[in-house]
């Protein structure tokens, strides 16, 4: 009986490159799966990562930033860090990468089903927030959820990921979108300050709300007094955590925080769920 | 029970016809002490040298292997379904080291073919301890000289014999091909087998480890941990050493495009183990590293996997290049717990 091999990736093909801010070490990659069979296989929900591979480079785990009511193209985001990252940068549309996934558990969208959401973002942890919104906000998804708020900020302007998303969202009048970045520079007539001072500042309700958080860990500390502030429950305050990762699939033992692996238990925690595990994170 | 006496002089022989299709991986010795090999003739099997420096798991999960190679012109590339092998006359410490293994490596509704694979087409023969070795615990953590947990067939050694006790059907029915070389066995053989038990349980010291883990969790941040991560190296030997350790790597090996993507034990005791792209690292200090590895075995591992992940052979022990005893450290844990655990 031959036996699946969950590391094995799927061959996709780069269709789009696009380098996303002024330091231009963000790209943000459109992938096809080549095999149509694998592109159906692919069936994820925002929250989810893949194990992207640059064959001979390697493997890195990046959160899919599209949703799946955009269609079967994925999209990833990657910030330039390591050998892998290095690679996957360099890269051109029509390379070949590999995609081993979908891994983690996706957002708890039952949970959030019948009330208002608020996601906050920091820097480019935005990408699985990116695929929420886009979850949320699709015409067959809206009439789920209650109100949507989207608070968002990175450093500069230029380091703003998904303008383009940002705008048309702005233009909405059933999604209210919150942007701020660390310093302004002349063309920027937006919020300026730190994400939980905006976060504050905004003060979405907590009523019958949950709230999803991603961001540096810095932002994701300073962010959680002022959800408590809110009122928001520990049950209700999602954090979407990274770790190193290998495996992706719970066996290779180094993204743990005390007995739960972020690959296969997260990436999202409740902050519930976080109080009763060691503080390691 | 079905069990039977093998003569201790017949034992290759009786290796080779109750595996005569298989491959046979046994202790072997060398200049270097006992290494896990190929068994294909007499003279090979060294089975009263206790049971290494390694441990078996090297057989069922290699230190490196090829996970798959690239380009692929089999782009659904499955795992070739390995060899019928009986892995003979290893210690009850490390069979059943190797059923927690398989637990961790089929958990979480994943199976890793690589491990599985090889496991399923594995029959365990193993032998109990009569002369336990000097860091051995086996029986503090559930385990025991004779414990036939993880074993199809277990071997326990009466003087100038072996009593052949079936554990599974597969052992039962490797133990009927022993043929003449397996009779049965009379009920002093019996009764000689259970004293023997007894005499080698007897020679293995009792060490106290934390069970209640509502109260190990207490104590995260306790000092405790500095104390005795100070000799620690963090060379990582325990981690190797041990049967239970299953932390690995991926990485690639390629030249021009071409190459293959590898898997090697890694440890949890070098920093690069939780090194973030960042450059954060959520366990910076060495007695966080250890701490982890403590922890995983004695508290996430009965959290998750409802078992301790440790099943006290003692080579962490022996191989420590700075003499850090495990005993002493779980007692020292045990010590703080019941003290300052919430």
């Amino acid at each position: 009986m031959p036996r699946p091999n969950p590391y094995l990736p799927r061959r996709a093909t780069i269709e789009k490159a696009v380098i996303e801010n002024d330091e231009r070490d963000l790209k943000s990659f459109t992938v096809a799966f080549i095999d149509p069979e694998e592109r159906a296989a692919f069936t994820y929900l925002p929250g989810q990562f893949a194990e992207v591979s640059v064959y001979g480079a390697g493997e890195c785990p990046l959160g899919v930033a599209s949703s799946p009511t955009e269609g079967d193209r994925l999209l990833f985001t990657v910030k330039r860090t390591g050998t892998v990252t290095d690679a996957l940068h360099r890269l051109r549309e029509g390379d070949v990468i590999g995609v081993r996934g979908p891994l983690g558990i996706p957002f708890p969208i039952e949970r959030m089903k019948g009330r208002s959401v608020v996601v906050v973002g920091g820097g480019f942890a935005f990408t699985t927030l990116r695929s929420l919104a886009a979850y949320m906000l699709s015409p067959g998804n809206r009439a789920d959820f209650t109100d949507l708020t989207v608070i968002y900020g990175a450093r500069s302007p230029g380091e703003l990921l998904y303008k383009e998303d940002l705008a048309a969202w702005g233009r909405r009048d059933d999604i209210r979108v919150e942007i701020t970045v660390d310093e302004g520079d002349e063309t920027w007539s937006g919020h300026e300050g730190f994400v939980p001072t905006l976060f504050e500042r905004v003060a979405p309700s907590s009523a019958n709300a949950m709230i999803v958080i991603c961001g540096p860990p810095l932002m994701m500390k300073f962010t959680l007094p002022v959800a408590a502030k809110l009122g928001f429950a520990p049950e209700d305050i999602l954090l979407s955590l990274e770790m190193r990762m290998k495996c992706g699939i719970g066996k290779c033992g180094r993204c743990n925080i005390g007995s739960r692996y972020v690959c296969v238990d997260g990436p999202a925690f409740t902050l519930a769920e976080l109080r009763r595990l060691p503080d390691e994170y | 029970m079905n069990e039977r006496i093998v003569p201790r002089d017949a034992v290759t022989e009786f290796a080779l016809r109750i595996a005569p299709q298989r491959e046979i991986v046994g202790p072997t010795a060398d200049r270097t002490g006992i290494r896990y090999d190929r068994i294909e003739g007499p003279f090979q099997l060294c089975l009263d040298a206790g049971h290494g420096v390694a441990s078996p798991k090297g057989v069922l999960f290699p230190q490196t292997e090829v996970l798959f190679r690239f380009p692929s012109s089999e782009p659904n590339e499955t795992i070739a379904e390995p060899r019928e092998r009986v892995l003979f006359g290893i210690r009850p410490c490390d069979a059943r080291a190797l059923a927690l293994l398989d637990r961790i490596f089929q958990s979480d509704g994943v199976e890793d073919p690589y491990f599985s694979a090889r496991y399923a087409a594995t029959t365990i023969v193993s032998l109990s301890c009569t002369e336990p070795g000097p860091a051995c615990f086996c029986t503090s953590v559930g385990g025991g000289p004779a414990d036939p947990a993880g074993s199809d067939l277990l071997l326990i050694g009466i003087g100038e014999r072996l009593l052949a006790r079936p554990v599974t059907q597969t052992g039962r029915e490797l133990l009927e091909s022993g043929g003449d070389l397996a009779q049965p066995a009379a009920s002093e053989h019996v009764a000689a087998a259970v004293e023997a038990e007894t005499q080698a349980t007897a020679k293995i010291e009792p060490v106290e480890y934390p069970t209640d883990l509502a109260r190990l969790a207490g104590i995260f941040h306790n000092t405790v941990w500095d104390e005795i991560a100070a000799t620690c190296i963090g060379c990582g030997v325990c981690t190797y050493v041990c049967p239970t350790c299953h932390c690995f790597d991926i990485t690639d090996e390629a030249r021009r495009g071409r190459g293959r993507r590898v898997r090697s034990w890694d440890s949890c005791a070098f920093p690069s183990f939780t090194l973030h792209g960042s450059g954060r690292n959520p366990r910076e200090r060495q007695a966080a590293r250890l701490r982890q590895r403590i922890l995983h075995k004695f508290l996430y591992g009965p959290e998750r996997y409802g078992e301790a992940l440790c099943v006290g052979c003692g080579r962490c022990i022996t191989g420590c290049p700075t003499g850090i005893d495990l005993r002493s450290l779980l007692e020292a844990v045990t010590v703080i717990m019941n003290v300052e655990g919430a």
